[in-house]
């Protein structure tokens, strides 16, 4: 496993691209130093020794399940739209 | 074509046929209704909308997991799989990661055994209309978010298939399971979406993604075969990539290099609630699981005294077929006369015409009648098999059909009109007399029209040789 | 013109207050407040309001909170223009009861922020001295509510601290009730697990008066907990209750003078016969790191979505779809944003989500449990608010974003065990509000108010 601490221009570039963000050369080197700063507080947690589980609400959830019916709703899906044709949305292209 | 050591596996997406779509109570109908006619807030993402499970969907799951030998896990987690994709409402598709419904079952093929790696529930994507052209070549693109957030089952096999024609035969033995479970309907397009991963004598795997129909799937395989033998002949490496199959040049062609394993930096859906299968729960599933191809296969065999594989080919033909053949035997006790005409001479015709006993004009009641004449002697069998076709084409009582009909001749009968017709040929009779061959082929042929074929040509060539004979 | 809500209510409810001749009054009693401070994102021309025990009682909603017909934009320009087609079930609850929609308030985009500095519309100025923040991320509530010459409560949220923070900032009383108390369907995502909506007023009754009117099982919200709403103005008395002192919350990065206000009003609990007694939570250390993990692993899914399509900023449809989104995303997302993207998507990838998303669930679970433990033995939790007194803008200015994240040390605990907290003036230092919080067990909310009211009260 890579050092999962070390936040380097190729990592960031690499996060950019699946996170569809563009960065300025000047914001990749900005973000570097200040991400590291706030990654290396994060290593805290390493002191942290955990049997527990993870917790995935603050309460216990479970079993909240809706029955199989159908509720037509009324409203228009294009109402914030400014590109669509007729009644679909446009996209843009694949490749 | 040489041993290669082949290894196939694939991940298989079900439309499950709820009312209501995975996780909004929208109508989960993609077929033809108006674009995004079918949608809400929560399957378009917008902004404060919230996802809920629908219960139908994870039942349909658990019955999956059972009908294919999984453990169904106990405790269920729905996981945000994210990347960014236009027919994604929210960037993310609500899936199942770290603990799905069911899990480590098999599918017994003959000697070889499939094994099932997971069985999961999640949503379907938007659907894409690439304009003039299609995705890598489409000037615009639409998206029709009806399909957004119907509920899929998720089926993955281990890399165990080692031909594309066992793929094929899996993937109709599972056709046929879920049609019978009731969790899916065959006769929708679409409805099942293959992915297959394949890999050649310890090569790199390549994906074909997104592949409809069965005969697709194995072409597209057996392409992908010529394609990585012929490289290797090259000495050219294949690569690990993401390939798309074209269904009209019967090719495969590469979408997309997959040179790491996407990244889908997966969470539990927070919004979510964890959800229990208690054991209890999965046995009253199991109690109400409807019978199986196999289980039908057998008791049919068993019930009717019929051969297994002339009742497997009843079975797999599809549920309504089966059902079919159960209900004709109620209204006329003949299981192997009924089973005969089935297997032999309706399932052409229906395939000849592209139809399925559901959407054809069959119906049981007026099926047996043909069964019963032919066991009465009313009609020959001869007569009944061309019966058969207009009985499918029109969905009319064969009773009715053969109406007016003297269809069944008696040897008199057959003499009479061979005599008629020595009369009526002169020119042709003489011939015959002179022992000209052509003659008394165009005689029977005469013969047979009039006849309506049902006399046998040998038959009809005795009597006119008897007659001819008479005369000189 | 009529300043409290107990006040104008009774008005209403002895006929001699004209609603329509009072909405326009707060119309421009609102125009000037938003001339001086900048609270609001939208202000609302033509408010309306049906019947109901809050019948045309001004009520202001956070941008992050869905409201029909009036632009939400949850502090960020990626959202311009976005029009919701719906009400969130918090705002149709107030609705429901009379309530009347006045504006929309400014908030750091997404919740991301203390300060509200991150907001891309107007930077709300706190009103006891302009040149200070009002605190985030629904400093545009606290900020309305501090300055309000009118009747008004504002409805708030809060995932870190969010409704403590602006409340200690401005003098204002500020409820974060139980997760699962108040419906999330229709509040933009920040963070699930630990998103709350509450409510802050300038007294506790009114703070506590609209949380009554929101809360509620709500089908739409699967995480919504299926128990009724309380009428928590129904204040009891606190003799007896057995008060907690967590030492953490008093360590030196609290500033001592503030320490000192929240010291003064314990001292205040115990006149009142509450019995006090200083304990322990050693994980409140590690509640940082776990908060802001967990926060942005899921935030950072919960921004996928905006990238052009369907609503908010949008442009002409040119080109593949990555080449738009990131057009998109890089010109409608603020640095913060962009940051908490990048940090949270880090924290998931495959190799690194073991490490950083995973562990943080793990440690949520034992700040939960040292909570629950405590509450066995307490009633309620008795802290300071924030760290220190509401800072300027310049000193703002100077804070990494590290630095910035460490000023949501107190309220962060909490806010991760989804346990229901009430923050309430209890002093000055240089003229600047000071708050104490005051925690209580799940669901209930009833007694950390009583508690909040009774000091209010000794005031």
């Amino acid at each position: 496993m890579e050092d999962y601490g070390k936040i380097d221009r190729k990592m960031l570039e690499h996060i950019c691209s699946i996170a569809k963000l563009n960065l300025s050369d000047e914001e990749y080197a900005r973000y570097q130093k200040e991400l590291q700063d706030v990654i290396d507080v994060f290593r805290q947690m390493d002191k942290v020794d955990t049997q527990e589980e993870p917790s995935y609400h603050p309460i216990e959830i479970k079993d909240r399940l809706r029955d199989d019916e159908v509720i037509a709703h009324e409203w228009d899906p294009l109402c914030n739209s400014k590109s669509f044709e007729g009644r679909y949305f446009k996209s843009p292209k694949i490749v | 074509m040489a041993e290669h050591k082949i290894m196939i596996g694939i991940e298989t997406h079900v439309q499950l046929n709820t009312k209501s779509k995975m996780f909004c109570s929208d109508r989960s109908e993609p077929g033809d209704a108006e674009p995004n006619s079918n949608t809400c807030p929560v399957c378009l993402g917008f902004p404060g909308s919230k996802p809920r499970i629908n219960r139908k969907a994870v039942e349909y799951g658990i019955l999956i997991g059972i009908a294919l030998n999984c453990r169904i896990n106990s405790n269920v987690f729905f996981s945000r799989k994210a990347y960014f994709y236009p027919d994604l409402s929210k960037n993310f598709q609500i899936t199942q990661y770290e603990i799905p419904i069911a899990e480590e079952g098999y599918v017994q093929m003959g000697d070889d055994r499939i094994g099932i790696t997971r069985v999961h529930v999640e949503e379907d994507p938007a659907r894409l209309i690439y304009q003039n052209g299609d995705i890598t070549s489409a000037e615009s693109v639409l998206i029709d978010y009806n399909r957004a957030g119907v509920p899929l089952a998720e089926i993955v096999t281990e890399p165990d298939f080692k031909s594309p024609k066992q793929v094929r035969n899996f993937l109709e033995r599972l056709s046929s399971v879920l049609e019978y479970l009731g969790v899916y309907d065959p006769a929708r397009e679409m409805s099942l979406r293959v992915d297959a991963n394949i890999s050649m004598d310890g090569g790199e795997r390549v994906e074909i993604k997104n592949i409809t129909g069965f005969e697709s799937v194995e072409k597209a395989l057996n392409y992908e075969i010529v394609r990585q033998s012929g490289m290797r002949r090259m000495a050219a490496t294949v690569q690990r990539e993401t390939r798309h199959f074209n269904a009209e040049l019967k090719t495969t062609s590469a979408l997309r290099k997959k040179e790491y394993e996407e990244d889908y930096g997966y969470i539990f859906d927070p919004d979510l609630p964890m959800v229990t299968l208690s054991e209890a729960h999965v046995s009253s599933i199991k109690a109400k699981m409807p019978e199986l191809p196999e289980q039908r296969a057998e008791r049919l065999s068993k019930e009717y005294g019929m051969d297994i594989s002339r009742a497997c080919v009843i079975v797999y033909n599809g549920k309504p077929m089966a059902d079919f053949f159960e209900t004709s035997v109620k209204l006329y006790n003949n299981p192997d006369g009924i089973s005969n005409w089935i297997v032999n001479y309706l399932m052409k015709s229906l395939n000849w015409r592209g139809e399925r006993i559901s959407n054809s004009k069959v119906r049981p009641n007026t099926f047996v009648e043909l069964v019963e004449m032919v066991d009465k002697n009313e009609i020959t069998e001869r007569y009944a098999k061309e019966l058969v076709k207009s009985y499918v084409d029109t969905g009319t009582s064969p009773r009715k059909l053969a109406e007016g009909e003297k269809v069944v001749l008696t040897e008199k009968d057959i003499v009479k009109i061979v005599s008629d017709i020595i009369v009526n040929n002169k020119k042709a009779s003489d011939e015959l007399k002179a022992g000209k061959k052509e003659a008394m082929q165009f005689l029977i042929g005469e013969a047979l029209k009039q006849t309506k074929r049902q006399a046998n040509p040998n038959e009809i060539r005795e009597i006119l040789t008897k007659l001819i004979g008479k005369s000189t | 013109m009529i300043t409290g809500v107990k006040e104008y209510i009774e008005e209403v409810r002895s006929g001699n207050l004209n609603v329509d001749d009072f909405a326009h009054e707060v119309v421009e009693r609102s125009k000037t407040i938003q001339k001086k401070y900048s609270p609001f994102i939208t202000l609302v021309e033509h408010p309306t309001s049906g019947n109901g025990r809050i019948k045309g009682l001004p009520i202001s909603v956070k941008d992050s909170i869905c409201t029909k017909g009036i632009m939400t934009t949850a502090g960020s320009k990626i959202l311009d223009g976005y029009v919701p087609p719906f009400d969130a079930t918090s705002v149709s609850n107030a609705k429901r009861d009379g309530g009347m929609v006045i504006g929309k308030t400014a908030m750091d985009e997404f919740g991301f922020g203390t300060f509200s500095t991150n907001c891309a519309y107007s930077i709300p100025r706190n009103p006891h001295d302009t040149s200070r923040s009002c605190g985030g991320s629904s400093g545009g509530a606290a900020c309305l509510t501090a300055a309000a010459d009118f009747p008004h409560i504002a409805i708030a949220q809060s995932t870190g601290g969010s409704i403590t923070a602006p409340a200690a900032f401005t003098g204002t009383v500020g409820i974060t009730p139980t997760y699962g108390r108040v419906s999330r369907y229709g509040l933009i995502d920040y963070s699930n697990s630990m998103d709350k909506i509450g409510t802050i007023g300038k007294t506790v009754y009114d703070a506590a008066l609209l949380l009554s009117s929101l809360s509620g099982y709500d089908r739409l919200d699967s995480t919504s907990a299926e128990i009724a709403s309380e009428d928590f103005t129904a204040f009891g008395s606190i003799k007896g209750l057995r008060v907690g002192i967590p030492k953490e919350y008093f360590s030196e990065g609290v500033d001592k003078r503030v320490a000192k206000e929240v010291r003064s009003g314990i001292e205040r609990l115990e006149s009142l016969g509450a019995s006090c007694e200083e304990v322990s939570l050693p994980m409140t250390d590690y509640g940082i790191a776990s908060y802001y993990i967990t926060a942005i692993s899921e935030a950072s899914t919960n921004l996928a979505r905006y990238c052009g399509l369907r609503y908010g900023m949008q442009k002409e449809i040119t080109g593949d779809f990555e080449s738009y989104f990131s057009s998109i995303r890089s010109t409608g997302f603020g640095q913060e944003a962009k940051r908490r993207i990048i940090l949270g998507t880090y924290a998931r990838m495959a190799g690194f989500r073991d490490a950083y998303y995973i562990k943080a669930l793990r440690i949520r679970t034992k700040i939960i449990n040292e909570f629950a433990a405590m509450f066995k033995k307490f009633d309620v939790l008795v802290a300071p608010s924030m760290p220190i007194i509401a800072p300027t803008f310049s000193e703002i200015e100077k804070l990494s974003p590290i630095k910035a994240y460490s000023m949501d040390i107190l309220t962060v605990p909490p806010n991760m065990a989804g346990i229901p907290h009430v923050s309430v003036p209890i002093g000055k230092v240089d003229s600047m509000p000071v708050g104490m919080q005051i925690m209580a067990a799940h669901f209930k909310e009833s007694d950390a108010i009583r508690v909040a009211a009774a000091v209010e009260g000794a005031r």
